[in-house]
């Protein structure tokens, strides 16, 4: 477990990149929004005293009223919002990359320093993330195929929920082979930024840097994810509790607060993941720059240096 | 393992980084393009070889028009008469119904070939004032024996569900004799009524006529061949659905004429009461389900042979399968048999509760379900074209094996078909003609009985948004509002999605409307009244309308006859608010002192005088309240009794007048527009909604970006 300090430590050399990525999230989620919520409440809603509170109200009649009314605007203004959303993404990797480079310098160097490494790896990132996302949409059309064609077969000696079943396993096998392919896309930035890689020669570094301890790296990036997906569910059971289809600003303000406070550890949580993946492809001094990760004992570096990389690295393993 | 260090990303090539971004946007313009293609292919495959394809059969069939049967039929026996009080209680309800036609069969089926061998004898009472001297049939298998169908011409060979069948269906009549008359085939003289070749509507000329009252027996044999599963008949693999598989004669008004019609995909079933005594034959594996109560069961020869008597029903439908699991239980004095596919436990689980609900709830509206039974069939996935439909004490439900527990769609199908026992079922009504008062009634009866059993979010419900049905119908009701008129042949409708969103949405609609705005109590005591006067006795239109009207009032008759006949519809509107200071009288006055010259004074700012300006659009004249909304937050409600097309509400205090709200209760769910039912001097916050987007949207970027 980190202690206390070495944890404040770790966040206030880090900051401005987590404040980056944060900022950048939460611009790009208000330029989202912002046509979108003109389109859901300019069909009428704020023309009523209650305003858009309406929208959740017990029974969803003038939430249903809006999105008939306004269906064919909304369809639209999604359509940009998705075109919009993707050329964000793209977008992402900077902030991504002013991260990645702040962890893998563990915070030491001025901003200037940092500045021309971390747009320096941009341009690896966007053929990393190219190529991701071909492999794991062609991944994830052979596990559709092979789970329809499996669901079939099944039919014929199961019955409707074994053979549903079965097709879940296959598809959330699928499911896992894509995450696989993230996570290797992640080891892949991790060598571009330590090893200063273009995006194609850190394709065969990365595979063998997460064959030493695949099982290692997933366990890692899956305590995160898990925790992830537990701090949206939670932040989503809370706000439910709110009753923002009763009046006051201040279950707004909480509401905003919460989820936000849910963006804010998912940053973390990533944060750790990404320094634990540069933690694992860095050369160790002490190996003539073999990478860290083929030694057997792989905390060692962060004892050594005293500054761990990973806040949660403790509570997630 | 030592990597060659390349070059610092400080001194990397300017152009070595535009290659890799060009290589990367190309990643991912090639992996929306894979996805795109191939997605399509993935999730929809190609139809089996064997599906029927109507124009690729017969070419020619689609330049047909489709005959426009049963429009002109009558649909009421006699002008509604008063029903008074008594018919609240079920101490006025009839024993059974006067059996017209009464089936005794027997039917053997094949479960290699999905055929039927069908023989029996048909009890047939001329019930009308006059002598009859021909019988119409009905064949409804032949709906889908080859395009010429009016069923495959219409569509294109979709069902309402919009499926197709895999294999025809037909059903051949070998012999039909009435012994009484003479020995010869009737089936002989047979004609089909429809001129372009479609078998579901048969003319039979008798030799003698057959004066009222005269009860005619006939013989028959038949063979019927189940086509693959469509419209809730035939077979998917071993399941059999058997409906609408024997010869039915067509109801006899009246005044002597038959209310026979071909086939529609739109359309549904019309005939006569009489008691069923049907001996099925089948494999000794299969578990049978049927219409009625089983009065006898043995195994001979590996064959299983069960006996069904049903008495004051209109029809009779079966299901046979080897892998059904079974669950009883009695309801109330009702045997509830639940046949269902392995896995399904927990959807019997929701079904039962639902049917449990249902019969009580029903019951206690409509009048007491008067059978011994009720068998609800779950049919397997493969053949879901099954699910959802109604026959005589027997329905089938629907949905997958785990919608029980992720969805209300089990117990809505459930309420819905379960319903129809009261509206379809035991009044009778003619569902080709007027289909609005079976499906109509029922999905408002499904309604209000999901709304008791789930609440507001008995449509769906997710964290803190909650979906109600009413909103669904409503949704939908106005969607088509100005598409057709709702009283139409089921035929007539452009499509099923008209058919849909007017028969079964906007007549639940209507209903809801009638009932907040006048009190839903005395609305369902109407339905009430209406369902037990005319138990038994196929009432029409004019019948409902007379017990709306006896029950709840003129108005509400008049109302819900405009909305039902007429297209009837209504926007309310809030235009505008204005409030000014209220001043002292200025100007000339003539008293009794003489002329006085008053001079505008300075305005009162703590008084103010405020206006709110509605209009009323369309047909429908409904009262609505509307609330004004003042300045310090407090709200002082009138009544507008919705006449003439527009209304000012004035109002005089300390506190102006900042919004004004039509109908905030939202009970005229008729309303064509909810939205423009406020107006307000600031426009209100739309703060919620901009921090639920915003968190969505960063969700969404954390998820799918890097």
């Amino acid at each position: 477990m980190m202690e206390h300090g070495a944890r404040r430590s770790w966040m206030r050399r880090h900051l401005p990149a987590l404040l980056l990525v944060y900022a950048f999230k939460l611009g790009v989620g208000l330029a989202l929004a912002e046509p979108l919520s003109q389109v859901l409440t300019g069909a009428g809603v704020v023309r009523f005293p209650e305003g858009d509170r309406l929208l959740f109200a017990r029974g969803g009649m003038v939430l249903l009223e809006t999105l008939r009314l306004q269906h064919g605007v909304l369809t639209g203004s999604l359509t940009s919002a998705l075109i919009l959303g993707g050329a964000a993404s793209l977008l992402s990797l900077i902030p991504l990359a002013f991260l990645m480079v702040s962890l893998d310098a563990q915070g030491e160097g001025s901003l200037g320093d940092r500045a021309p490494r971390s747009l320096g790896a941009v341009g690896p990132f966007a053929f990393l993330g190219g190529l991701t996302v071909l492999v794991q949409a062609l991944v994830g059309l052979a596990a559709a195929a092979t789970v329809l064609s499996s669901h079939r077969a099944a039919r014929a000696v199961l019955d409707e929920r074994g053979a549903d079943l079965a097709a879940l396993g296959i598809g959330l096998a699928g499911l896992g082979a894509v995450l696989l392919v993230g996570i290797l896309e992640d080891v892949a930035r991790a060598e571009v930024v330590c090893h200063r890689y273009t995006g194609v020669r850190a394709l065969l570094p990365a595979c063998e840097a997460f064959a030493r301890a695949p099982m290692r790296l997933v366990s890692r990036w899956g305590a995160r994810a898990l925790l992830t997906g537990g701090l949206v569910l939670l932040g989503g059971t809370a706000v439910t509790h709110l009753g923002l289809e009763h009046p006051g600003a201040w279950r707004v303000a909480l509401a905003w607060t919460v989820h936000q406070t849910v963006i804010a550890g998912w940053i973390l949580l990533r944060a750790a993941w990404l320094g634990d993946a540069l933690a694992h492809v860095r050369p160790s001094p002490d190996a003539g720059g073999v990478s860290r990760s083929a030694r057997p004992s792989p905390d060692d570096t962060a004892a050594r240096s005293g500054a761990p990389d990973d806040p949660s690295r403790g509570r997630a393993a | 393992v030592k990597h060659k260090t390349t070059r610092g990303l400080g001194s990397c090539r300017r152009g070595g980084v535009v290659t890799e971004v060009l290589l990367g946007l190309c990643g991912w313009s090639l992996a929306a393009l894979v996805v795109a293609r191939a997605l399509p292919s993935v999730v929809s495959p190609e139809e089996p070889a064997q599906t029927l394809d109507r124009t690729a059969a017969d070419p020619n069939a689609a330049e047909r028009p489709a005959p426009a049967s049963g429009t002109a039929r009558t649909l009421a026996p006699s002008e509604p008469q008063p029903i008074g009080e008594a018919f609240d209680e079920d101490t006025s309800l009839p024993a059974g119904a006067p059996a017209v036609a009464s089936y005794t069969l027997r039917g053997r089926l094949d479960a290699e070939t999905h055929e039927v061998e069908g023989s029996g004898t048909v009890l047939w009472t001329n019930a009308s004032n006059r002598p009859v001297t021909e019988l119409y049939l009905h064949l409804y298998l032949n709906a889908f024996k080859n395009t010429r169908s009016l069923f495959f011409r219409s569509p294109f060979g979709r069902s309402r569900s919009g499926q197709r069948t895999t294999q025809w269906g037909y059903l051949d009549v070998r012999r039909l004799t009435a012994p009484a008359i003479g020995p010869q085939n009737l089936f002989e003289a047979a004609e089909f009524v429809d001129p372009h070749g479609d078998e579901t509507d048969v003319r039979v000329p008798l030799p003698r006529p057959v004066p009222p009252g005269e009860t005619l027996t006939l013989e028959v044999e038949w063979t019927s061949k189940l086509p693959g599963i469509v419209e809730r008949t035939g077979h998917a693999g071993g399941f059999h659905l058997v409906a609408q598989w024997f010869p039915k004669i067509a109801r006899l008004e009246p005044n002597g004429t038959f209310a026979h019609f071909s086939f529609h995909p739109h359309a549904e079933f019309y005939a006569d009461f009489g008691n069923y005594e049907v001996t099925l034959d089948v494999p000794h594996t299969m578990t049978v389900g049927a219409t009625g109560a089983r009065t006898a069961e043995r195994v001979e020869a590996g064959r299983r042979i069960e006996t069904y008597r049903a008495e004051s029903v209109h029809d009779f439908a079966w299901t046979a399968w080897d892998a059904f699991e079974q669950q009883r239980a009695a309801v109330g004095g009702v045997e509830v048999r639940l046949l269902y596919p392995p896995g399904h436990d927990h959807n019997a689980r929701v079904t039962l509760r639902a049917v449990e609900h249902g019969l009580a709830l029903y019951g206690r509206w409509f009048g007491r379900y008067p059978y011994p039974t009720l068998t609800v069939v779950h049919p397997p996935d493969s053949a879901s074209a099954a699910g959802g439909m109604e026959y005589p004490t027997l329905i089938t439900t629907g949905g997958p094996w785990f919608s029980g527990r992720l969805s209300s769609l089990v117990e809505r199908v459930t309420l819905h078909e379960l319903a129809h026992q009261w509206f379809y079922g035991l009044v009778a009504t003619d569902e080709h003609a007027a289909p609005f008062l079976d499906e109509g009634l029922t999905s408002y009866a499904e309604s209000m009985a999901m709304q008791r059993l789930l609440g507001d979010a008995s449509g769906f419900s997710a964290f803190e948004l909650s979906v109600s049905g009413e909103a669904y119908l409503r949704a939908a009701a106005a969607a088509v509002a100005h598409r057709d008129v709702v009283a139409r042949p089921a035929s007539a409708f452009a499509s099923f999605s008209d058919l849909a969103g007017l028969v079964y949405a906007r007549t639940a609609t209507a209903l809801g409307t009638v009932g907040a705005v006048w009190g839903e109590e005395r609305t369902l005591r109407a339905l009430g009244r209406y369902a037990r006067r005319y138990r038994f006795a196929h009432p029409s239109p004019r019948h409902l309308i007379a017990a709306i009207r006896e029950v709840v009032g003129e108005e509400a008759a008049l109302t819900l006859s405009r909305a039902l006949f007429e297209g009837g519809w209504v926007d309310f509107v809030a235009q505008e608010v204005r409030s000014v200071p209220v001043r002292s009288p200025a100007g000339v006055f003539d008293g009794p002192s003489g002329r006085q010259t008053q001079e505008p004074d300075e305005p009162d700012p703590a008084r103010w005088q405020s206006r709110a300006l509605i209009y009323r659009h369309g047909t429908l004249e409904l009262p609505v309240d509307i609330d004004l909304v003042l300045e310090s937050g407090e709200r002082v409600r009138r009544r507008w009794d919705g006449r003439g097309r527009w209304t000012t509400l004035e109002h005089e205090g300390a506190s102006r007048v900042v919004a004004a709200v039509v109908d905030p209760e939202i009970r005229v769910t008729l309303d064509q527009n909810l939205l423009n039912n406020a107006v307000a001097e600031r426009v209100g916050s739309r703060a919620r909604v901009l921090e639920r987007l915003t968190y969505l949207a960063q969700l969404a970027l954390g998820s799918l970006g890097p």
